[in-house]
């Protein structure tokens, strides 16, 4: 990377010098380095050149002392130029740049910074939620949207506080369509509006996160400025379009879990909500996971984010082995990979066999065996488990179907069947009574 | 003419959908040359004519409303892509690329013929947008025709050089708005101390001339359609399709001059056999009520190209208008709007581009007359590699990191670092794709290569430094660095995946030696011929009458084979094509 000083040294220049005299001096290295006869000196002109454009532009923006309320990661692609009129023959050289000064009626206003909203937008928030209905006359903001783009994306998120989702999706997609319109116009930062559509998928607006997602992407490619967000903020794009692409069948609340962690940029956090999700709504979990049939990328994401967790709880429970047996070992197997591997059908199953080891009914058992229709199915089921009870629940089906001999039933505490301690003791005491 | 050391001239050559032209610097100007019939603009059309000949031109342009089945247009729309197509009844299929050389071929002759010398290298223009599959395309098409194409340029930084030429002692800033037949093209650029910088390139790669009147002929085959209780065919082999689309760009050229205008086709043949008069009247609110997509769209990308240059309206100096389809009225309202000021046609439209990659020639042959010229172009596209990122434990893999971005001024060289994923991961795949989405499945691909043998550490500790070269003909290399070490690698992106190979290169060349094309000398009379029986299908009454005698005429003078009475009647019959059709 050129230095500074070494930029300098190429321009044949002073460090004090005017950004007008070095462009100068720049246009007249050019005769001596054309790109078409000398390119390698014209490279390191060109570099020269640029890095002292930026040095000068940085001294002159921080002299500017704007208070935009631009992020802090904001790329210097947003940062307002400074452009001193340069050599101008007529023209409106010279003037000050003209970036801060919009057009249409301005307040003055104390500046903004992400956490404050001004006065008058709280109130129209509280007065609208309070209200309940009605459109709400954008026109009263519209002087202050076109002043900064970052009072609509911070009233967008306060009317999400109040749960207005659609007004909130209204204002960023308002917001972004402004910007794409104008060249004058600054877009709200990629950053918060991806959040945005992130937050509104959590509160279950899902129709108006699509308009937003929409919205930015169209921005997006419109301005070319798909290619230039931040390594991370790529990737929450990258996993809020999948999202977005979902079926409309794929469950809100699960859409609504997956979209809290990419948010929080930490996808592993999503496994014990989505864990309870599936325990309580196997039906929906289930069209789940057909939905995420489709989407390839989204699928294998978050399969490598919740594998390793999955890894490390069945090692910590792995320790408890001992003390609580193999009944425990099938529990942690259950609540972990039931959701991304398994159908509804085994994840019933598998349901109905925790319940019974942790509490040795063997009603569940029962349940289990009939719900699978296939002891073939349950003894590959249970072989993933590495457990020993095949023949057990193959016993199981034959007792119920009334097909039980006295000879398998005397079998059962052996171990011979493969059976093992209080399974085999809860079987022969349910089955042992209705056979006889 | 310029004199390079082989000294043969290098041309430029503007390959438009619609049109083309050929130019070459004479003491410092540009100079159009003109076809063997005399004309500038030789229309981008290939026909076969019922002799199985290969026609070229105004003649094909004409065969497009009598015989579409044989003839080929707009296929710059197709460079790069699989499409293929079938003319007449032949079995060869003709690639975007075939075509393409055939009208190279035909403009090298004519460049030939007007020079008095022979021609071996041409600069070829391409809109801003072609990204890099149709930029080989374009060399291979070139190639094929028997041309060294080692140059292409992009149309507005053509048409910028063209308007730049006599402006280099100004100090300003321009946008130049280049509204071709099939492409729109927008470029911010600065001239100051002599030196022309272009800034920002934009544009919409299928807005053209020909999407306003194909608008106008939709709407018109609707009203013929309600009319009539019919359904118009409307694919590129229909006869009744391709008038329409005829009659409605002449309908809006009448537009630019009249506010209201016809469109008229006498006996056209409705699917079951009949045949209608059509006579559609169409006032200029009309039609741009019809355009306004396509207005919108114009606006886009102008206000594109001033946000990639970071300028605001105010600061544009002046809106250079360039190219055919800018004299409709509507495009210059558009632009005066988003300029905030009226556009300026200094520049002859239809020529502006074929003027800049003459300049063009003249400058890379390192031509005195351009000794004082000094122009600075920038990247078309952004160039970038795959890369992932941690997202809390986890990678999301697919992403594109630019590392040379689109609107950097070249050549450039940029670099940028990046590190291992895996702990003791030995070998890294640099995945080289060009485009603007943030994920490379939305972009092309250009090639890839693996560096081996990185040094055994955990994820992250070692780096690799890539770095991007762009170069004024457009070579892109590709190097990888392992830091540290001394261990790199590189890739020059010569071959794209889906361009032609060396050998296919020679056998497209060969297969269209092989062609037979209507002799040079009698194209004038071919044309003739065309655009009389073009013309003929559509008149009515005593100019019909007319038309007709004197076809009949130069019909006899060339089986007489009497080489002056060809001569007088043809240019009879032009002169009375000519007078038709301003009355059409």
């Amino acid at each position: 990377m050129l230095t500074f000083e070494a930029a300098l040294e190429v321009l044949q220049v002073r460090a004090s010098v005017a950004r007008a005299d070095a462009r100068r001096a720049y246009l007249q290295l050019l005769r001596q380095y054309k790109p078409e006869l000398d390119p390698d000196g014209f490279k390191r002109l060109r570099a020269a050149w640029e890095r002292v454009d930026a040095e000068l532009d940085l001294r002159a923006a921080l002299r500017l002392d704007d208070r935009r309320g631009v992020e802090a990661d904001a790329d210097a692609s947003t940062q307002p130029g400074s452009e001193p009129g340069h050599g101008g023959a007529g023209g409106a050289g010279g003037d000050a740049p003209a970036v801060d000064d919009e057009a249409g009626e301005r307040p003055a206003e104390p500046p903004l910074d992400r956490h404050t909203v001004p006065e008058w937008a709280r109130e129209v928030a509280a007065s609208f939620a309070a209200e309940h209905g009605g459109e709400l006359d954008l026109s009263r903001l519209g002087a202050a949207f076109g002043a900064s783009p970052q009072v609509g994306v911070v009233y967008a998120e306060e009317l999400l506080g109040v749960r207005r989702y659609d007004l909130a999706a209204a204002v960023i997609c308002r917001q972004l369509r402004m910007a794409e319109g104008s060249a004058e116009i600054d877009a709200p930062h990629p950053y918060r509006v991806v959040h945005l559509a992130l937050r509104l998928t959590e509160h279950g607006a899902i129709a108006p996160a699509h308009r937003v997602v929409s919205a930015l992407e169209s921005y997006l490619s419109r301005t070319g400025g798909g290619a230039r967000l931040s390594d991370e903020l790529a990737g929450q794009w990258a996993l809020t379009l999948e999202l977005d692409r979902l079926d409309d069948e794929f469950p809100v609340a699960a859409r609504a879990i997956i979209a809290s962690a990419v948010r929080a940029c930490d996808l592993p956090s999503a496994y014990g909500p989505l864990t309870e999700f599936t325990a309580r709504e196997p039906a929906q979990a289930e069209a789940a996971r057909a939905c995420l049939r489709s989407s390839r990328h989204l699928r294998g994401v978050l399969s490598d984010a919740l594998r390793p967790v999955y890894a490390a709880r069945r090692g910590a429970r792995g320790r408890r082995l001992e003390r609580w047996g193999w009944f425990a070992l099938m529990v942690a197997c259950f609540a972990a990979v039931a959701f991304m591997v398994t159908d509804a059908e085994e994840a019933a199953t598998e349901r109905s066999l925790g319940r019974f080891q942790a509490r040795q009914h063997t009603d569940d058992l029962v349940v289990v065996t009939h719900a699978v229709g296939s002891a073939d199915q349950l003894q590959t089921l249970c072989l993933r488990r590495r457990i020993g009870c095949v023949a057990a629940t193959r016993l199981a089906r034959e007792l119920d179907a009334g097909r039980c001999s006295d000879q398998a039933l005397a079998a059962l505490p052996d171990g011979r069947l493969g059976i093992e301690g209080q399974l085999a003791a809860a079987l022969r005491a349910r089955y042992g009574r209705v056979c006889k | 003419m310029t004199p390079t050391p082989t000294g043969a001239p290098i041309i430029g050559i503007d390959l438009g959908t619609t049109f083309c032209l050929v130019a070459c610097m004479d003491q410092g100007e540009p100079v159009v040359l003109s076809n063997s019939v005399g004309e500038y603009l030789t229309p981008s059309a290939v026909s076969l004519n019922a002799q199985g000949e290969v026609v070229v031109g105004a003649a094909a342009r004409a065969r497009a409303t009598t015989r579409p089945e044989s003839t080929a247009q707009w296929f710059k729309r197709d460079m790069g892509t699989m499409r293929r197509y079938q003319l007449s009844d032949s079995e060869r299929a003709y690639t975007p690329q075939d075509l393409s050389a055939l009208v190279l071929k035909q403009l090298k002759e004519d460049a030939e013929a007007a020079l008095g010398r022979e021609v071996v290298e041409a600069v070829i223009t391409v809109p801003a947008y072609f990204g890099e599959l149709q930029r080989k395309a374009t060399k291979d098409a070139g190639a094929i025709a028997g041309l060294k194409v080692e140059r292409i340029i992009n149309e507005p930084t053509a048409a910028a050089m063209a308007y730049g030429l006599h402006e280099r002692d100004r100090q300003l800033r321009a946008a130049v708005l280049d509204l071709g037949g099939g492409t729109f093209d927008v470029t911010v650029l600065e001239i100051v101390d002599g030196v022309i910088e272009i800034q920002s390139s934009a544009g919409d790669a299928w807005l053209g001339g020909e999407d306003f009147s194909e608008r106008l002929a939709q709407w018109a085959a609707d009203a013929v359609d309600a009319e009539h209780g019919a359904t118009l065919g409307r694919g590129p082999s229909d006869v009744s399709w391709a008038r329409l689309l005829r009659a409605a760009e002449r309908t809006k050229r009448r537009l630019t001059e009249r506010p209201v205008a016809t469109v008229a086709l006498p006996r056209l043949l409705l699917p079951g056999g009949r045949e209608v008069d059509v006579a559609v009247e169409l006032t200029r609110g009309n039609a741009e009520e019809l355009w306004a997509e396509l207005l919108d769209r114009a606006r886009w990308a102008m206000m594109r190209a001033m946000r990639d240059a970071r300028v605001q309206p105010s600061d544009i100096d002046e809106v250079l208008l360039v190219g055919g389809a800018t004299r409709m009225p509507c495009f210059a309202a558009q632009a005066a709007a988003v300029f905030g000021r009226l556009p300026l046609s200094s520049l002859p439209a239809d020529e502006a581009v074929v003027m800049g990659a003459a300049i063009q020639a003249a400058l890379k042959a390192g031509d005195a007359q351009v000794d004082d010229l000094i122009v600075t172009d920038i990247a078309p596209f952004s160039l970038g590699i795959a890369t992932s990122t941690d997202m809390g434990g986890c990678r999301v893999n697919g992403l594109f990191s630019p590392i040379l971005d689109r609107g950097t001024v070249i050549p450039a060289s940029r670099v940028k670092r990046f590190s291992t994923v895996a702990d003791f991961q030995r070998v890294i795949k640099v995945e080289i794709f060009q485009g603007e989405r943030s994920m490379c499945d939305d972009n092309t691909s250009l090639g890839q290569f693996e560096v081996s043998d990185i040094p055994a550490a955990p994820a992250g500790e070692q780096s690799l430094d890539v770095r991007f070269s762009y170069d004024l003909n457009g070579l892109i290399e590709v190097e990888a660095t392992v830091v540290g070490t001394a261990h790199s690698r590189s890739l020059l992106i010569e071959g794209v995946a889906g361009g032609l190979s060396k050998r296919e290169l020679a056998e497209a060349r060969a297969a269209l030696q092989a062609l037979k094309f209507h002799p040079r000398e009698a194209l004038p009379n071919a044309t003739a011929l065309e655009r009389a029986e073009a013309l003929f299908a559509e008149l009515t009454g005593a100019e019909r009458e007319h038309l007709g005698a004197l076809l009949a005429a130069f019909r006899g003078a060339l089986e007489l084979q009497d080489v002056d009475r060809i001569g007088a009647q043809r240019r009879l019959l032009n002169q009375t094509i000519k007078a038709l059709k301003i009355g059409l």
